[in-house]
């Protein structure tokens, strides 16, 4: 827990003062739990060689936003919460323009960076305020607000909806 | 929208012409074109829309995908399984677990969302996919206890028997894909062809529309052509209506001047109608205008008075003939008048010419016509009743023939006539005596009884006179008391010496006037012509030198004219232009008698006495000059210069002597003498009180108030008055009541009896007596004895003159005389 709490102090550190992260080392906190999501490429941050390990306090850190959507796979609309793509993209200081999403099954899908500031992407860490099994999607789910625009209800965007997201690869 | 010209205006030549139904046909077909353009984009816009919705569905999410894992996740989980129980191939039961709930995830996916739904409508499906939630349920706890021998592989022998089963599960969500892709294909396809068709219209309707709109823009050309040609049109017809207009204008204001001038004429006629009808009614005379057909014209109001005719009666068109016959009808003139009237009228009618005429009535009306012809056949006529004129005519005719006292012709009458006998040829030795009468006396008649008397004596005079004469005889009166009498007669000079005698016994009778008797005579003068003097003026002349002989002879009795009265009468007469000439020629003379005052016993003064030296015949008498001078009216003249002469020369005079001026009677009825006596007493420097004018009792006689205020204002001068003469006359006592005298003169005819007749001595006495009372002084003339002296002093008299002192003298003696005589005057008065 104490280091739990270190780690928290670091990354409120380093989000509040970016520069001062960058020049704590292009080095993230190393996860102390379960990692739940590596990502690699073209990234400027690590905590583990060239990708960075994210275990969910850590991700949970980050901040939270949330949206209420319908979506295909749920008969009633659904809340997810959890960290905005673009965050974690910051945060691992991407400079790559798109994202290869790989999720425990080897689903594989390519999300252009952009999507993420213009659709508010959200990596989801709880649904309805649960956190997700992988049973049911999780432990982690790239999600549109389907609900915002009718753009976003279209197979194209539902295929670039990755859930059991293992690891992400800027490119 | 388009908006299509109205081709309302059409060329005057119509070569093209055009279909009125041809705009409507095109606005129907534009309207209908662009209502299926319309209608077709919004059937496109549905398409599209439509489009859109498959396309959608195309890109909705594909379950088959996901069904199709599922068969792929447990073929992965099994092969977990299997490696797990391969030793060291490093998969643990972790590995196995993971896809276990990978699996399980994919169940929860098949039992919910849209892939729940998709299985629902496939029932053998959804058994498939429950056998498969169940399966995977029933692995669960097999997964949990892995390590136990023989789980692995029942656990693989479960799953096996799903493989065929998620393989039928995905192949049908493929086949199903597919179908609905080539659903969604054939819809797409469908809709292209709608689209493709409504595209191809579209075109169509848009070339319709260009064709359209092609050939409006043709129509259009033609209108605009059209319009231009019209526009030409307009404006040339603008141009000629402008012209055209100007024109009018003109005309208009020429119109206007000759309606003003018109309105001008027609005020002027209208100012000129009123001013005719004017001048008309208010002619005196009555007018009436007749046209060539003899029907009226016009006639005036005074026309209708005159003849008292109404204006029903006379109208115009009325035939003239009728005109006569109301004029006639009226009765106002004699129907005979009117009848004259129309024949002399008619007669000029004929004639043609223009004349005036007048038809009168015996002593009644009188009409008086001026008839004008006018130009086109028609007359125009005046009429006036002239009857008062004709009457007043007659009386101033008879009034200029006659005496208005006696109504005897006058002497214009009694000339004229004498002349008219004379021009005619006597007839059987006939000859002509003309008469003069003179009253005698009648003066004296009329003086004491008065004008009123003495006009009525002449009446009486007059109507014996025509007692006397025969019926052809005329008896006119020539003057005062002057007439005379032209006597036509074969036996003259007999006749007229009969009737002349007959005259003079008739008129020596006495006239009884309003009850008092009058006595006058008659003196008459009769003049016969002979072939020689067959001339009324020499005839009556010679007539009145005959008369004025017979009055010299004694009056009352009659004489002929001879032939020596003539040579009398040119002597008076050569005397008579000799006075003119006196005058000038200086012959008149004052001469003075000196007047004695019998109470100082001196010459008071002298009598300025008035003498003519002709240079041929010697000293005329006064007595002969005088009368003379009156009768020439002279006498003004000479008594202005004897009063002149007088006093200048008494100016002169020592002792305050006086000088006395006879006044002649015309003088004194003079309104100049009292100016002339203040010239003459300012000319001459006399003193007022030095100068005594004498005046005949005679002179009292007439105008005695004229007379009166000029004795009066003479007396204011400052000067004497004195009454000459007294007892010759009337010897009117009144005078002296009356008169302001400062002396009277007592006439010699007493003074000179009064030695032998007593009467004369008692008249001398009483005057003086009378006049002593009245404060007057008494002149006693022609004292020619001491005795006489005597008397006239014992009578009372306060002055005395006459040849005992001594005559007249010329002015230039008087000095001698006066200063040689005094003492011896003196003496003899004493």
């Amino acid at each position: 827990m104490r280091l739990t709490r270190r780690a928290v102090l670091l990354s409120s550190l380093a989000a509040s003062a970016p520069g001062l992260a960058r020049a704590a080392g292009a080095s993230l906190p190393k996860p102390q739990g379960k990692v739940i999501l590596t990502v690699s490429g073209k990234i400027g941050a690590f905590n583990a060689g060239n990708s960075a390990e994210f275990d969910r306090p850590m991700l949970e850190s980050f901040g939270s936003s949330s949206f209420t959507t319908w979506t295909p796979w749920y008969n009633d609309p659904v809340t997810f919460s959890g960290l905005p793509m673009a965050k974690l993209m910051h945060m691992v200081r991407a400079t790559g323009t798109s994202v290869l999403a790989t999720a425990l099954n080897d689903y594989e899908t390519r999300i252009p960076v952009s999507d993420f500031a213009q659709f508010n992407v959200l990596l989801a860490i709880k649904r309805n305020g649960q956190y997700m099994p992988v049973s049911d999607k999780g432990p982690l789910f790239i999600v549109y607000p389907y609900d915002s625009s009718p753009e976003l209800k279209t197979q194209k965007y539902y295929s670039r909806s990755a859930w059991q997201l293992a690891s992400i690869e800027v490119i | 929208m388009i908006r299509l010209p109205p081709l309302r205006w059409r060329r005057s030549t119509p070569d093209k012409p055009v279909s009125p139904a041809a705009p409507r046909s095109f606005r129907t077909l534009f309207i209908v074109i662009t209502a299926f353009l319309v209608v077709a984009a919004l059937y496109t816009s549905i398409l599209i829309v439509k489009r859109q919705q498959t396309l959608y569905e195309v890109s909705r999410y594909n379950s088959s995908w996901l069904l199709s894992q599922a068969a792929v996740e447990v073929a992965r989980l099994e092969v977990t399984v299997a490696e797990s129980m391969v030793p060291d191939s490093g998969i643990g039961p972790d590995q196995v677990q993971l896809w276990l709930e990978i699996v399980e995830n994919r169940v929860r996916l098949l039992n919910s969302g849209e892939v729940a739904d998709y299985l629902k409508s496939a029932p053998d499906q959804l058994v498939i996919a429950e056998h498969f939630r169940r399966t995977i349920e029933g692995i669960k706890p097999l997964v949990a206890t892995l390590q136990q021998p023989g789980h692995a592989q029942l656990l693989l022998k479960r799953l096996t028997r799903l493989n065929p089963e998620l393989v039928h599960l995905s192949s049908a969500a493929y086949r199903r894909s597919g179908e609905l892709a080539a659903n969604d294909l054939t819809q797409l396809s469908y809709l292209h062809w709608i689209f493709s068709g409504v595209l191809l219209a579209l075109i169509a309707c848009s070339l319709g529309l260009i064709l359209v709109l092609s050939w409006h823009n043709r129509l259009l050309s033609d209108a605009h052509d059209e319009v231009n040609g019209l526009v030409k049109d307009l404006t040339s017809t603008s141009k000629e209506l402008s012209e055209a207009n100007q024109r009018a204008h003109q005309a208009m204001e020429e119109v206007q001047l000759q309606n003003q001038i018109l309105k001008a004429r027609d005020l002027e006629l209208h100012t000129q109608n009123a001013r005719f009808d004017a001048a008309l009614n208010n002619m005196s005379q009555a007018l009436c205008m007749v046209d060539a057909n003899q029907r009226l014209i016009v006639c005036n109001v005074r026309f209708l008075e005159l003849f008292g005719l109404s204006t029903g009666v006379v109208q115009a068109g009325r035939r003239v003939a009728d005109v006569f016959r109301a004029m006639s009808a009226t009765g106002r003139y004699d129907a005979e008048l009117i009848e004259a009237v129309r024949v002399e009228q008619q007669a000029l009618v004929f004639a043609h010419k223009p004349g005036r005429f007048m038809q009168e009535v015996e002593e009644g009306p009188a009409l008086s016509v001026s008839h004008q012809p006018m130009t086109g056949g028609g007359w125009v006529a005046t009429y006036e009743d002239v009857t008062e004129r004709r009457h007043a005519e007659a009386r101033i005719h008879f009034m200029a023939h006659h005496d208005a006292l006696t109504s005897l012709p006058n002497r214009v009458l009694f000339h004229d006539r004498m002349e008219d006998i004379l021009r005619t040829p006597p007839r059987r030795g006939e000859r002509l005596a003309v008469l003069c009468l003179d009253l005698d006396y009648f003066k004296n008649v009329n003086d004491a009884l008065g004008h009123p008397v003495g006009d009525a004596l002449l009446e009486a005079v007059a109507g014996r006179l025509r007692d006397c004469v025969r019926e052809e005889d005329l008896v006119a009166r020539i003057g005062g008391d002057e007439f005379a009498i032209l006597q036509s007669s074969a036996d003259q000079p007999n006749q007229a010496e009969q009737l002349a005698k007959r005259i003079v016994e008739t008129l020596c009778q006495p006239f009884d006037i309003a009850g008092q008797r009058a006595i006058v005579g008659v003196s008459i003068g009769i003049a016969v012509a002979t072939e020689r003097n067959a001339n009324a003026d020499l005839l009556l002349k010679n007539a009145d030198m005959a008369l004025y002989r017979a009055k010299a002879d004694g009056r009352s009795r009659y004489r002929f004219f001879e032939a020596e009265m003539d040579a009398q009468m040119q002597a008076r007469r050569a005397i008579e232009l000799d006075l003119h000439e006196a005058v000038n020629r200086s012959e008149l003379q004052v001469w003075y008698q000196p007047i004695f005052d019998l109470v100082e016993n001196r010459v008071s003064g002298f009598e300025a006495l008035l003498r003519w030296q002709h240079r041929e015949l010697g000293m005329i008498p006064p007595a002969q000059f005088i009368p003379l001078a009156e009768e020439l009216g002279l006498i003004g003249r000479i008594g202005e210069w004897v009063l002149l002469q007088a006093t200048q020369d008494a100016a002169s005079w020592p002792d305050g002597l006086k000088v006395a001026v006879n006044l002649s009677p015309v003088q004194i009825r003079d309104d100049h003498l009292v100016l002339a006596v203040e010239q003459a007493l300012m000319r001459s420097g006399l003193a007022a009180e030095r100068l005594e004018l004498e005046i005949t009792e005679s002179a009292l006689l007439q105008d005695n108030d004229t007379v009166l205020a000029t004795l009066h204002r003479l007396r204011t001068l400052g000067l004497r008055t004195v009454l000459d003469d007294f007892g010759t006359g009337y010897s009117s006592l009144s005078y002296l009541r009356s008169f302001p005298f400062d002396k009277l003169k007592i006439d010699q005819s007493f003074v000179r009896e009064m030695e032998t007749r007593p009467d004369c001595r008692a008249i001398v006495n009483s005057v003086a007596d009378l006049a002593m009372q009245l404060g007057i002084t008494t002149t006693a003339e022609g004292v020619e004895t001491a005795d006489q002296l005597e008397q006239v002093r014992q009578a009372g008299c306060g002055e005395a003159q006459g040849y005992y002192f001594d005559g007249p003298r010329p002015a230039a003696a008087l000095g001698l005389w006066y200063a040689a005589e005094k003492q011896g005057l003196l003496s003899a008065a004493d």
